[in-house]
């Protein structure tokens, strides 16, 4: 019976409850495409860092042994110096050059084939030298590029010449000499990325190298991945947590305002049920089983929102990764739950402190 | 046979800022099982707030409330929402009803709140619906019921748990003649067929006709 009168009252006003339901089907959708995106971006980044095949990864001093891209402070020559310490197998300067946004090209030459064992071409050929340019293919679908293709970019007219598997590094390369010129980083790497002749000798290089470079960043590209996978120092964390926040607080309001005009509108029929013999608990139920009503069909209305979403834009704009892992739907549902929980926990307690007397008299 | 509500030395004072406002000033009152008691007053002689009082809605202030064996006047707050659930059933002026439920959902959600421990069985209940004549409209709405329709439903609302008491504050106040001398003869018959003890609180002389006896009040007090 309770069910029914709850149903019924989420029916009575249901321009309210379809508000209410929008705003936590919009904090779901809210929660679960920031994490989709953030968790894209990081999970993105790692496997193309890993992609790569070095073992350690040299940065320069101050430079953040996470991101991908940096500032050239590094002399190219440090390179054949570090290739000569014990066990190093290869030594890959690239130059990171920004082309926009959060899209590098990276400036590199034949000893990043020597690191990552080369390419894999789905069109055209490796680079030769001067204003070429390698893509991969979710650039190429992105962009619609194909080898043969102008592409201008850096104000210059580049010629893609191929286009290969993505997964290692960057999404676009072209010659470390082309780079350095543009860039006006001549003989200079903002990155030295290092394969090793085992992996059991990691350690003992990594040794070696800080001895010969004290203040430099140098770091496994196990500890690397591992840590961006952790997200750990990342700000997009920050971004999330912002944006969960954010999220979290709409859902918290527009519950809130909702319950509280309902407890409102109610006030006799609170006065009613108490005059019935309805306990304060009996009465706050009635106010939290409506919530959460409103909040299941909202977060279901939400997951469907996301995967749509995530649908969408995987289509739309393939090298903008969303990934929702399967927990945070979970992780999602109970943060829409405790929101609007704590949004309703006021109007529930003044819905059962009401005077029945006061209450009833109410016009 | 104990009196079902025995009231001593009743007070009740009300504080509105700064200034108390004496309602009740020492009130006793009784009334026996079965019996059809009217209250009849003006306005602001202290009856809704003796309704208030033995429905515990409200607690006294001093003086003693006797309602079935219970002492209001040591009941705390879930003391006297269980009182309300258990003892009492309520019939007011403006009927009350929940707009949201039908008749039948009314009355079910009575029955809901009490736990249908003390309450009529099926059978018993089935009667005094027929009693009632709402049969046919329990399926719908209070707002597709006409007034005397609605207050039919709220009777039926109010006893379906088998209270002690039927307080009924100004059943008839907000319907016309033919629907309100139907529902005075309904609780008049109500008290006759099944023994319910009746307090009824009205302006109207014509309605406190139907009653075994009526209490006047005046100022707060009993005047006969």
């Amino acid at each position: 019976m309770v069910n029914q009168m709850v149903l019924n009252n989420l029916g009575y006003r249901k321009t309210r409850t379809a508000l209410s339901v929008i705003a936590v089907a919009l904090e779901v959708l809210l929660i679960l495409s920031t994490v989709g995106l953030v968790r894209g971006l990081v999970n993105d980044n790692v496997a193309r860092t890993k992609g790569i095949g070095a073992d350690i990864v040299v940065k320069g001093p101050g430079a953040s042994y996470i991101a991908t891209f940096g500032s050239a402070a590094m002399p190219e020559s440090l390179g054949p110096r570090l290739a000569k310490e014990a066990h190093v197998a290869a030594v890959a300067p690239v130059l990171m050059v920004n082309k926009s946004g959060l899209t590098f090209i990276g400036g590199i030459d034949d000893r990043f084939r020597q690191v990552t064992g080369g390419f894999r071409f789905t069109e055209g050929r490796d680079l030769q030298g001067g204003l070429e340019l390698l893509i991969d293919d979710l650039y190429a679908r992105d962009n619609h590029l194909h080898a043969g293709d102008r592409a201008e970019m850096l104000n210059r007219v580049f010629k893609v010449v191929g286009v290969v598997d993505s997964g290692k590094g960057s999404r676009l390369y072209a010659p470390l000499k082309t780079m350095q010129e543009l860039n006006g980083s001549d003989n200079k790497a903002s990155v030295f990325y290092v394969k090793v002749d085992d992996p059991k000798n990691i350690p003992a290089v990594i040794e070696a190298f800080n001895v010969l470079l004290p203040s430099y960043s140098i770091h496994s590209m196990e500890e690397i991945t591992s840590l961006m996978t952790t997200m750990e120092g990342y700000p997009v964390n920050t971004f999330m947590v912002v944006m969960i926040g954010i999220s979290v607080s709409v859902g918290f309001l527009v519950i809130f305002l909702a319950m509280y005009s309902a407890v409102l509108e109610r006030t006799r029929e609170i006065g009613i049920l108490k005059s019935l013999g309805g306990s304060s608990v009996y009465i706050a139920n009635l106010i939290m089983r409506e919530v959460s009503i409103i909040t299941a069909i909202g977060v279901v209305i939400g997951f469907g929102a996301s995967i749509a979403l995530e649908n969408a834009i995987q289509k739309a704009k393939p090298t903008l990764t969303f990934e929702i892992p399967v927990w945070w739907f979970l992780i999602a549902a109970v943060i829409a739950l405790i929101g609007s929980m704590i949004g309703s926990l006021y109007p529930a307690v003044k819905a059962a402190k009401q005077d029945p007397i006061a209450a009833l008299a109410y016009e | 046979m104990p009196a079902i509500i025995q009231v001593e030395n009743l007070h009740k004072t009300y504080s509105t800022g700064r200034v108390e406002v004496h309602a009740l000033r020492g009130v006793d009152f009784s009334v026996e099982p079965g019996e059809f008691v009217a209250v009849m007053g003006p306005s602001g002689s202290g009856k809704s707030t003796l309704f208030h009082i033995i429905g515990g809605l409200t607690p006294p202030s001093s003086g003693r409330v006797m309602l079935d064996g219970l002492d209001l006047a040591s009941l705390t707050d879930g003391g006297r929402t269980a009182l309300r659930k258990n003892k009492v059933g309520f019939v007011f002026q403006k009927f009350n009803l929940l707009p949201s439920l039908s008749g039948q959902g009314n009355i079910d959600i009575a029955r809901d709140i009490s736990g249908t421990k003390n309450g009529y069985k099926p059978d018993q209940f089935a009667e005094i619906v027929r009693l009632l004549g709402i049969e046919g409209r329990l399926h719908h709405r209070p707002a597709e019921m006409s007034g005397g329709e609605q207050q039919r439903v709220a009777i039926a609302r109010a006893l379906v748990n088998h209270p002690a008491v039927l307080l009924a504050d100004e059943p008839t106040g907000n319907l016309d003649t033919a629907n309100s001398d139907a529902v005075l003869k309904l609780l008049e018959d109500l008290n006759k067929r099944l023994g319910q003890t009746i307090v009824m609180i009205t302006h109207n002389p014509e309605a406190a006709q139907f009653a075994h006896r009526t209490v006047l009040m005046r100022d707060g007090k009993i005047h006969g």
